[in-house]
């Protein structure tokens, strides 16, 4: 039909990716945050000021030991579960967006779509690393 | 001292409050969340932004999931702008470490101190801008926008008629989307005014395309600097499940409460949090 008007499957399917994500990392969230009042994992801090102090919550940077954590139902195990999830969300949006755009043969939006999508794998697997040796310990 | 439990508890309900008043707003309530967290509970501002940025990625999606099936978002001009507004990020959460680590958190406090003041302004100022109705819309061709196909039309469902529309001053609405992109990364909010503001005001796109494009873009402009807080430590997950989980709960409660209409009495309300957490956060950042 028009070709200002992007189809009705990019909308459908970005659209859907975007429900589905953030309905998924809620639900893990959710039952994460229910898992860390009801049992919370060995060596939680009492206090907040004493969670912050340690940083005790951080993520994982090892996908064995996040999968261990979520296999043993450990509160922070499944809510860094629920939290990428949702930081997956839009990335998959994007990479999305790349292959539709694709399809439709629209070579000027396959290049803006990759630019973005190499801009946030950048940002997560080159800046956040280098910003992460920077800040010494963590 | 609080105790975990009482932290979850607490900021699961103040997070599902800013959510409701912010999606009846209009304006994420994502800017509430750092000085609630800074302010309220004396979490340092950096672990503040990294929970904070995370749930703006959660209230953005949501949102946008809506907004593209009712196709008023503009897929097209969003994506373009994401460029802008993505590289923003790098560079402002890249900053925000920068102070954190020279022992500068203040200027961060003073400035978002400041963007709460220019965000209280901003709602009321809207409030007037969707009275006005879409005047200023660009129809004129513009030879650069038709090469990046930064036009199209919606169905605008109060006046029942569709409206065309064309991209205009891209260059300079994209350095405005950047900068958007450059305070979301350094507050750790959406950025959504600014945002809406290079769309709007020097694009001349029409207000609820501008709105809805730019809510659209803030998951993907987030993404960017939560990938590099979580990477580098300060996404804290017990910090920031209960706000990412509470503004998705209030931002729907907020949206099934009002469709369309907004009470004055909640924007007002909305204004006077904005002014004292402004207020407050300056008052943390300056030295004494």
């Amino acid at each position: 039909m028009t070709t200002e008007r992007p189809s009705a499957d990019l909308n459908d399917a970005i659209g859907k990716i975007l429900r589905y994500g953030v309905v998924l990392s809620s639900v893990a969230v959710a039952a994460g945050l229910a898992l860390m009042l009801l049992a919370p994992p060995p060596g939680t801090p009492g206090t907040l000021q004493g969670a912050v102090a340690v940083n005790f919550g951080r993520p994982t940077l090892s996908p064995s030991a996040l999968i261990a954590g979520v296999a043993h139902g450990s509160a922070v195990g499944v809510l860094q579960l629920g939290l990428l999830l949702l930081i997956a969300t839009p990335i998959t949006r994007v990479a999305a967006s790349v292959l539709l755009f694709f399809r439709e043969r629209d070579v000027l939006y396959v290049g803006v779509t990759l630019l973005v999508l190499v801009m946030l794998l950048f940002a997560l697997f080159v800046v956040g690393p280098l910003e992460s040796a920077g800040s010494g310990s963590g | 001292m609080i105790g975990i439990d009482e932290y979850l508890l607490l900021m699961f309900l103040v997070a599902i409050l800013a959510g409701v008043i912010g999606s009846m707003v209009g304006v994420g309530g994502g800017i509430l969340v750092v000085p609630a967290l800074t302010i309220g509970f004396g979490v340092p501002i950096e672990y503040a932004i990294g929970a904070s940025i995370v749930s703006t990625i959660a209230t953005s999606s949501g949102a946008a999931s809506a907004y593209v099936r009712d196709r008023i978002t503009n897929l097209r001009i969003g994506m373009f702008l994401e460029i802008g507004s993505v590289l923003g990020s790098i560079v402002g959460v890249t900053t925000t470490l920068y102070f954190v680590r020279s022992g500068l958190s203040w200027i961060i406090f003073v400035v978002f101190g400041l963007v709460l003041f220019f965000s209280a302004y901003n709602v009321l100022h809207n409030a007037r801008r969707e009275r006005r109705g879409e005047s200023l819309v660009n129809a004129q061709p513009n030879a650069l926008a038709e090469r990046l196909s930064l036009r199209g039309e919606y169905e605008d469902k109060s006046l029942h008629k569709t409206i065309g529309y064309v991209a205009t001053r891209i260059p300079a609405g994209f350095g405005v989307i950047f900068f958007g992109g450059l305070l979301s990364g350094l507050l750790g909010v959406g950025g959504g005014v600014l945002k809406v503001l290079g769309m709007d005001t020097v694009m001349r796109l029409p207000f609820k395309v501008s709105t809805t494009t730019s809510n659209f873009m803030i998951g993907v402009t987030a993404t960017a600097s939560t990938g590099i807080l979580y990477v580098s430590g300060y996404v804290n997950v017990i910090l920031a499940a209960p706000v990412a989980l509470g503004v998705v709960v209030g931002s729907l409660v907020g949206a099934r409460a009002l469709v369309r209409s907004k009470p004055a009495s909640i924007r007002v309300l909305f204004v006077v949090i904005l002014l004292v957490f402004g207020v407050e956060m300056i008052y943390m950042g300056i030295p004494h």
